[in-house]
């Protein structure tokens, strides 16, 4: 409804302003002059009535949509100008995005994402820790007490991994 | 490029071209040469530079609401289009 409306209303301004320049040329043949000349004064004191036609049009298309939709087109104009530019900028970004979705999938699945296996809450991480070498590791002798019944508040039911293991309820 | 100080400028001699546009529609409705020639008599500079301009400016006001415009019959009895101002105030 609304755009049918401005559809009408941009459809009628050449017809408004050739009705406009009519009226003016009329007038200035009554005051005596020659039809060419009328007309020709009458465009002199319109204007230009392609850009006012335009500028007319633009009072109905100043709406965010028209001017992203412009910034669109010049950026792409920009692009297809520049064409080595345009093939670096894409593959920054394609190697950006594609980096960032690596990325975050496995943080997705390791850190936020519940662990596949059964009743992950119940997984546990256990290790032991070498002062001198500053890393987590767990030698075999290591799960000889930790598999003792008496070790744990609840006694383990099976090894997964060197660190990993699950406890049963 | 045009500086904020040009937008200002431009911004207060379009309010100025509706305001006289406005007024001039005040007695009763108006076609677009009515309404031009009005302003002219009227007004020093604002109109004097081209009467085209008239039509960005009725345009504003019809898609503001301020004004309406109808299909109707021009003094010697040709077809033209009158503004009117709308009852709505404000």
């Amino acid at each position: 409804m609304i755009m049918n409306f401005r559809r009408r209303m941009e459809d009628d301004i050449d017809r408004d302003i050739r009705d406009h320049i009519d009226m003016e040329t009329r007038e200035n043949i009554e005051r005596g002059m020659a039809p060419p000349e009328a007309r020709a004064a009458a465009l002199r004191k319109f204007g230009n009535p392609l850009r006012i036609a335009e500028d007319t049009r633009a009072v109905w298309r100043s709406g965010w949509i028209e001017r992203l939709l412009q910034d669109v087109r010049y950026a792409l104009r920009g692009l297809r100008r520049n064409p080595g530019f345009a093939v670096v900028v894409i593959l920054t970004l394609a190697l950006g995005i594609g980096l960032n979705t690596a990325v975050f999938s496995v943080v997705n699945a390791v850190l936020i994402e519940p662990l596949a296996y059964p009743h992950p809450e119940r997984l546990l991480w256990l290790t032991s820790y070498n002062k001198a070498f500053k890393v987590e590791v767990a030698y075999g002798p290591d799960f000889v007490p930790w598999r003792a019944p008496s070790a744990m508040r609840m006694p383990i039911s099976w090894v997964r991994c060197v660190t990993a293991y699950e406890i049963a309820p | 490029m045009s500086t904020r100080r040009d937008v200002d400028r431009i911004e207060l001699l379009q309010g100025t071209l509706d305001l006289l546009v406005l007024r001039t529609l005040l007695p009763g409705p108006a076609h677009g040469h009515a309404i031009a020639r009005n302003i002219e008599r009227n007004s020093e500079d604002v109109l004097q530079v081209e009467q085209g301009s008239l039509y960005p400016a009725l345009h504003r006001l019809i898609k503001r609401g301020w004004i309406v415009a109808e299909e109707g019959a021009s003094e010697n009895n040709r077809r033209a289009k009158f503004y009117r101002l709308t009852a709505k105030e404000g």
